[in-house]
């Protein structure tokens, strides 16, 4: 009962820290939105007061942390104050029989996911093999050592340090105050974020297309085979693949109602995904200023750069400081060594289209960028240009991942399984974003 | 040491469909790795394996054996076959009948000629079983309808491995998603050619509805696993492959909270992956957990799980490269078993 109090009351705390940032970014009235945004905003905050923690040396207990964190909420309560918040009027919408069927099906295979992953991520104990490695074993560790555990040789069941530590945060942070490392409560505040984020991820996208558009993106993304059965499997890749999303879904409601604060929303959550694993610099933070620089007017350029450095340069903390502490960025030394496997092209392609990971999701999804792109050459007014451009981040994303398994030693995860399909889960999730996002749907034309 | 002799003799037969009904024992193999396998591969103490080939949808087996035999099955690619494609099944003691396994239960069958992998294991100390004849029973459209629908619905494995990849469904060794993708086409393809791109909404909602149908087909896995998991966690307190361990690591925590005074060291000694050792490891970490399965000092307790060769005497203990006096704490049904080792 104790640990549940204690989590509950740390859950309380990084929602109510959240809110306050989610306010003072993106500086938006809905309350529901802020709410559902509130702990993806926290897990970044979270991150960084651990990680000045681990830099000057304080130990992780729970007196500390909380006095921190109070501080941090305080400080930001007040700040957000004075902040004026731009009310937006909701968009009326009226339901029809074929939006009836639509929200209908679509709870259904939202029920079941929910359930799914309810049960094995909080009900039932850790289960997957990198819990016991990466993940919750490096959390449980540094809870123990009231400090980031930075182990090399695998002697307490830890290896890769260069993991950042977004994830781990969280899970330490629940567990603070408790005497012993409490499994379902470091699992809990992960699938209640993974819930908090594809909620926002929601609201966010139905301010900008509407709920049944919303609703269906949504469901896409969750029904996708592999991504679907990462909710309920306590990895950094779910994670990384929701603050990728929610960065991308401010972004587009940035490009829509040309409001500043949505890009610094974007900005902090393209931050969070670096600090969460560490592909998030290479497919997140990289591919989004290419992209903004693409967006923006020459004039705009830098100033919209120099108005989120602040924000952005918290991404270079956590490689900083692995190169200061001589431990290298990457847990894989071979993976500089470039040059073409053919070996794993057939594979590479059975994943895309053939095995059970993505099931039809790629193949559909290539058919509808096909059409789209075709549509938006022809300027055809279905198509919202500006946004089908940015799917030119997810399709970074997807280079990017290809190279990385076909162009260096990374081939012999992709052969063994290891590895690559999770990847995977970044790129066709953005693009099924970006794609909704440029398809101007009004189910109301169709009854 | 298991002698690896080959009392058994049965040969291939290609057949010629003799169309005539199944009778005696019918037997479904099921995925080998859908269930534990290690009390079989510890206890046998004998086996034979070989290959037949042909076409049919059953294959019927002759023989007699006074003990029943662990069989395996798996239909070859090349000279090897995917152990992630191996089923298993039960052949009963018999003095002198058929079994008529049904190759349909296996996802890669598709009705024509193939090389199937057989391979049998006996516990009897000198076995007396032979099989007469193996023959293969035709295909009828009714076995490819009947095996089409049951390939699609089988689960998907829950294995440990499925954070990483999940195999997909496949229908008469063609990928489900192939099937589907091939008919999205043909249908879009259609309304493209009729409608061009004023269809754009047609087209992209068939392409979502694509998207769903498989989604719906996995959705129905999803529940099964909620449904299964829960149910063995509440009643045995078990959980996939994982099986007892979790109640291994609460008996463990258990015994070393009876000795405060002794600084406990685990040593788990085991096969193949690491995971249930790494499993093990983190449930009891800060107790420092060893997966080297060496002998090593002062260890207090030893954890043999998911071992096909070790014994215990009743006083020493022999796993691995493990050889020391101890006590039997507990056993599990998993086969694990928990050992503490006298302080010296």
């Amino acid at each position: 009962m104790t640990q549940f109090i204690i989590f509950i009351g740390w859950t309380g705390i990084l929602m109510i820290e959240g809110f306050c940032i989610a306010t003072l970014i993106a500086r938006i009235t809905d309350f529901k939105q802020r709410l559902a945004l509130a702990l993806p905003c926290a897990a970044l905050s979270n991150v960084l007061i651990l990680f000045l923690n681990t830099v000057i040396h304080v130990p992780l207990k729970p007196a500390v942390l909380l006095l921190e964190h109070t501080l941090v909420v305080i400080t930001i309560f007040f700040a957000q104050k004075n902040v004026r918040l731009i009310l937006v009027q909701p968009c009326k919408e009226s339901t029809t029989m074929n939006t009836k069927i639509v929200r209908s099906f679509c709870r259904t295979i939202l029920l079941i996911s929910l359930l799914f992953s309810f049960s094995h991520a909080v009900l039932l104990p850790s289960y997957q093999i990198d819990s016991f490695t990466n993940w919750t074993m490096r959390s449980k560790i540094s809870f123990y050592d009231h400090s980031i555990a930075f182990d090399t040789d695998e002697s307490r069941g830890m290896a890769k340090p260069q993991y950042p530590i977004l994830v781990h945060s969280l899970q330490i942070i629940v567990n603070e105050g408790n005497r012993e490392w409490n499994d379902h409560s470091a699992n809990a505040i992960l699938w209640l974020l993974t819930l908090s984020s594809f909620t926002a991820l929601f609201l966010l996208l139905q301010r900008l297309r509407g709920t049944d558009v919303s609703l269906l993106a949504v469901t896409l993304l969750i029904s996708t085979p592999l991504l679907g059965f990462h909710l309920a499997v306590q990895y950094g890749d779910i994670h990384l693949v929701t603050m990728l999303l929610l960065s991308l879904a401010a972004l587009l409601l940035w490009l829509e109602e040309k409001n500043m604060s949505w890009l610094s929303l974007s900005a902090l959550f393209v931050t969070a995904s670096v600090w969460t694993k560490s592909e998030g610099l290479i497919v997140g933070l990289l591919p989004w200023l290419c992209l903004i620089a693409l967006l923006c007017r020459t004039s705009n350029k830098i100033t919209v750069v120099s108005w989120h450095l602040a924000i952005l340069s918290l991404s270079f903390l956590w490689p900083l400081f692995l190169i200061i502490r001589g431990l290298g960025l990457t847990p894989h030394e071979t993976d500089f060594h470039i040059a073409f496997h053919p070996e794993g092209f057939l594979q590479a392609l059975s994943g895309l289209f053939a095995a059970g990971s993505f099931g039809v999701t790629w193949f559909c999804l290539a058919c509808a960028m096909l059409l789209l792109t075709i549509l938006a050459y022809r300027k055809d007014p279905r198509v919202d240009q500006t946004m089908l451009l940015t799917s030119l981040w997810g399709l970074a994303a997807l280079v990017i991942v290809l190279f990385t398994y076909l162009f260096t030693p990374n081939v012999a995860f992709l052969l063994s399984g290891q590895s690559y399909y999770r990847p995977l889960m970044i790129p066709v999730s953005m693009l099924i974003l970006s794609c909704f996002a440029s398809w101007k749907l009004d189910l109301h034309k169709y009854k | 040491m298991k002698s690896i002799l080959l009392p058994f003799s049965f040969f291939a037969v290609l057949l010629f469909a003799i169309p005539c009904k199944a009778e005696n024992v019918r037997i479904r193999p099921v995925l080998a790795l859908s269930s534990d396998q290690s009390s079989i591969l510890a206890s046998y103490k004998e086996y034979s394996e070989g290959s037949v080939q042909g076409a049919g949808s059953k294959l019927r087996i002759s023989y007699h054996s006074s003990s029943p035999l662990n069989g395996y099955i798996a239909i070859l690619e090349g000279t090897t076959y995917n152990p992630a494609n191996l089923y298993h099944f039960l052949l009963p003691a018999d003095a002198g009948g058929t079994a008529t396994i049904d190759l349909t239960a296996l996802t890669t069958w598709n009705g024509s000629a193939h090389s199937y992998y057989l391979n049998f294991l006996s516990d009897a100390d000198d076995t007396d079983a032979e099989f007469s004849q193996m023959q293969f029973l035709q295909t009828t459209a009714g076995d490819l309808i009947g095996a089409s629908l049951q390939h699609l619905m089988q689960v998907e494995p829950y294995w440990i491995s499925s954070a990483h990849f999940l195999r997909g469904y496949t229908i008469l060794g063609i990928p489900f998603s192939i099937l589907l993708e091939l008919l999205t086409l043909i249908v879009i393809g259609i309304i493209l050619l009729r409608k061009g791109t004023r269809a754009l909404a047609p087209v992209l909602c068939i392409l979502i509805a694509s998207t769903f149908l498989y989604a719906l087909r996995f959705d129905v896995d999803l529940l099964v696993y909620t449904e299964r998991h829960l149910n063995e966690w509440w009643r045995k307190h078990t959980y996939g492959e994982a099986r007892d361990l979790y109640s291994v690591s609460d008996a463990l925590k258990n015994d070393i909270a009876l000795h405060p005074e002794t600084s406990a060291s685990v040593n788990v000694c085991f096969d193949s992956t690491d995971y249930y050792a790494k499993l093990v490891r983190y449930f009891l970490y800060p107790i420092p957990v060893s997966i080297t399965g060496k002998q090593e000092d002062k260890m207090t307790h030893v954890l043999v799980t998911r071992k096909t060769q070790w014994s215990y005497d009743g006083t020493i203990l022999h796993c691995g490269e493990i050889n020391q006096r101890a006590k039997r704490i507990q056993t599990f049904n998993d086969g694990s078993a928990l050992f503490s080792l006298p302080s010296s």
